[in-house]
């Protein structure tokens, strides 16, 4: 028994011209961002790079980061790209190393890296489990201890911002290896906020609604229109509202913040409803997590 | 290096209720980010009388409906659950729940009446997440607003009017005026308030919490 609601415009993101701070926020400082040539971490190398930084933009294939070069250097700051498999605690720390001789030490590190597909808990095999939650939990934790280590050492400041989801409260079918990994890196930026607070290395999180891009379902115009119906915003999320808000996180605006996970999801996280449609065990179903709106 | 904050809330009106160093800093960051505010205290709004009066008042003195409401919680002296009459628990619960129901409806109402967008931030103390001994009045209110944020932000989601919260021990306690964490309470509260934000309602966090 649902009725068809009227036609609302929602509030759209403020233009990719017009971001929210200076462009010389950032003037100085070298961001360190996981599987920073596409998606979600091109959208945060993106907003800093708009804010004056320097980037390092870190994934396993050179070859996928090229792409995201030119873009980024149109902004004026200085872009490397690093190979780097973040599961390995030697990678992690030559990456570093290689970043660091490039562009001088790291003070910005974004844990962006992840992996994510459908898969019901008692058919994922081990290999599949290890996949998600060894870039996303082991990644998360070596890149973070490597860059603490060198902030350290080098007397500097530092910001964390970690990619969590919007599910990390509730979980959902199908995703039992990626919503364990997302509420493990919220846990762990808490955890990290206590051991560095003294160091003056914050920590944050960010837990993520739906932000198609070309790589994702929904990637295309007509799927996020289609998407965005879900969501009491009535939209889905823009690649750079996201990146700006993981900017604020690590500016100098934040400086007092730490240890906390923020939420930009277009309030999918919350109940929509007391009734619901029948429920469909998952392994019933045609599409493990769901169908889109028509 | 500039670190100003930018005019995310140009022409914007706001309401600011709430009192203190806290409350004074996150007035003072509206409007370097270009909004219109009115500061109130939390005086008489557990009535809704009251309520509509305050907001007839500020759209008058800010030049029309209020776009932001920022409602801080009124700060209480601690004080032991046996020990609290009905009518002292009816005192603490209606000012920081009752009245932010009110207010916030009532802000919304003008919203949707005007087809115009908002936006509502909560400010709780940190009794919120972690209820102390001595503010079982407070805590309860504030645990009530937890949910009334999540409710709300489904309610008005498309209406494009969001609702927010910061949690924080910032607004538990009297804070000096140069106190290096109000700068950062000032400009989350700046940001949250304005489009930049316009893809978060429902949400709650700290500002350093652990």
């Amino acid at each position: 028994m649902s009725s068809k609601s009227k036609s609302y415009t929602p509030t759209p993101a403020p233009p990719l011209d017009c971001p929210p701070f200076p462009a010389d926020m950032l003037k100085g400082q070298v961001a360190f961002v996981t599987g920073g040539g596409s998606g979600m971490g091109f959208g945060m190398a993106r907003a800093f790079a708009q804010a004056g930084a320097d980037l390092a933009i870190v994934g396993r294939s050179i070859d996928r980061l090229q792409g995201a070069v030119s873009k980024l250097e149109s902004y004026g700051g200085k872009v490397a790209t690093v190979a780097c498999d973040v599961r390995n605690a030697d990678a992690v720390s030559h990456a570093f190393d290689e970043a660091e001789a490039a562009l001088g030490p790291v003070t910005i590190l974004a844990n962006n890296a992840g992996a994510n597909f459908p898969a019901l808990a008692e058919q994922m095999s081990p290999n599949a489990w290890r996949a998600v939650i060894r870039i996303a939990v082991d990644g998360t934790f070596l890149c973070s201890s490597e860059f603490a280590r060198r902030c350290k050492l080098n007397g500097n400041k530092g910001a964390i911002i970690n990619n969590s989801a919007q599910y990390i409260w509730t979980g959902f079918p199908g995703d039992v290896h990626s919503a364990t990994a997302k509420a493990a890196i919220a846990h762990m930026t808490k955890a990290m906020a206590n051991d560095w607070r003294a160091d003056g290395i914050r920590v944050n999180c960010i837990a993520a609604g739906f932000f198609p891009h070309p790589d994702v379902v929904g990637g295309s115009e007509d799927d996020a229109i289609r998407m965005g119906k879900m969501f009491p915003i009535g939209r889905v999320g823009e690649i750079r509202e996201w990146g700006w808000l993981a900017t604020l996180t690590v500016s100098p605006l934040m400086d007092a913040m730490t240890g906390e996970t923020l939420m930009i999801d277009g309030g999918d996280r919350l109940r929509r409803s007391l009734m619901h449609e029948e429920f469909i065990a998952p392994r019933e179903r045609a599409n493990v997590w769901g169908e889109m709106p028509l | 290096m500039t670190n100003t904050i930018q005019s995310w809330n140009k022409g914007r009106r706001a309401l600011v209720i709430g009192s203190g160093t806290a409350v004074n800093a996150i007035v003072e960051t509206l409007q370097l980010s270009g909004a219109n505010v009115l500061l109130a205290p939390h005086d008489g709004l557990e009535h809704e009388q009251a309520v509509s009066a305050l907001l007839d008042q500020a759209r008058d003195e800010l030049g029309g409906e209020l776009t932001t409401l920022v409602f801080a919680d009124k700060v209480v002296e601690p004080s032991d659950a046996s020990a609290l009459t009905l009518a002292q628990w009816h005192a603490l619960t209606a000012i920081n729940l009752d009245a932010r129901f009110f207010c916030s409806a009532e802000f919304a109402r003008r919203c949707i009446a005007a087809e115009s967008a908002g936006s509502i931030m909560h400010l709780l103390s940190k009794s919120a997440e972690q209820a102390n001994s001595g503010f079982s009045a407070g805590a309860s209110a504030a645990g009530g607003v937890l949910t009334m944020n999540m409710s709300l932000a489904v309610e008005w989601g498309r209406d494009n009017i969001r609702s927010n919260i910061i949690a924080t021990h910032l607004i538990d306690y009297e804070l000096k005026a140069d106190d290096p964490a109000l700068p950062t309470l000032g400009n989350l509260v700046a940001y949250y308030s304005s489009d930049y934000a316009a893809y978060i309602t429902g949400a709650c966090h700290g500002v350093d919490e652990a």
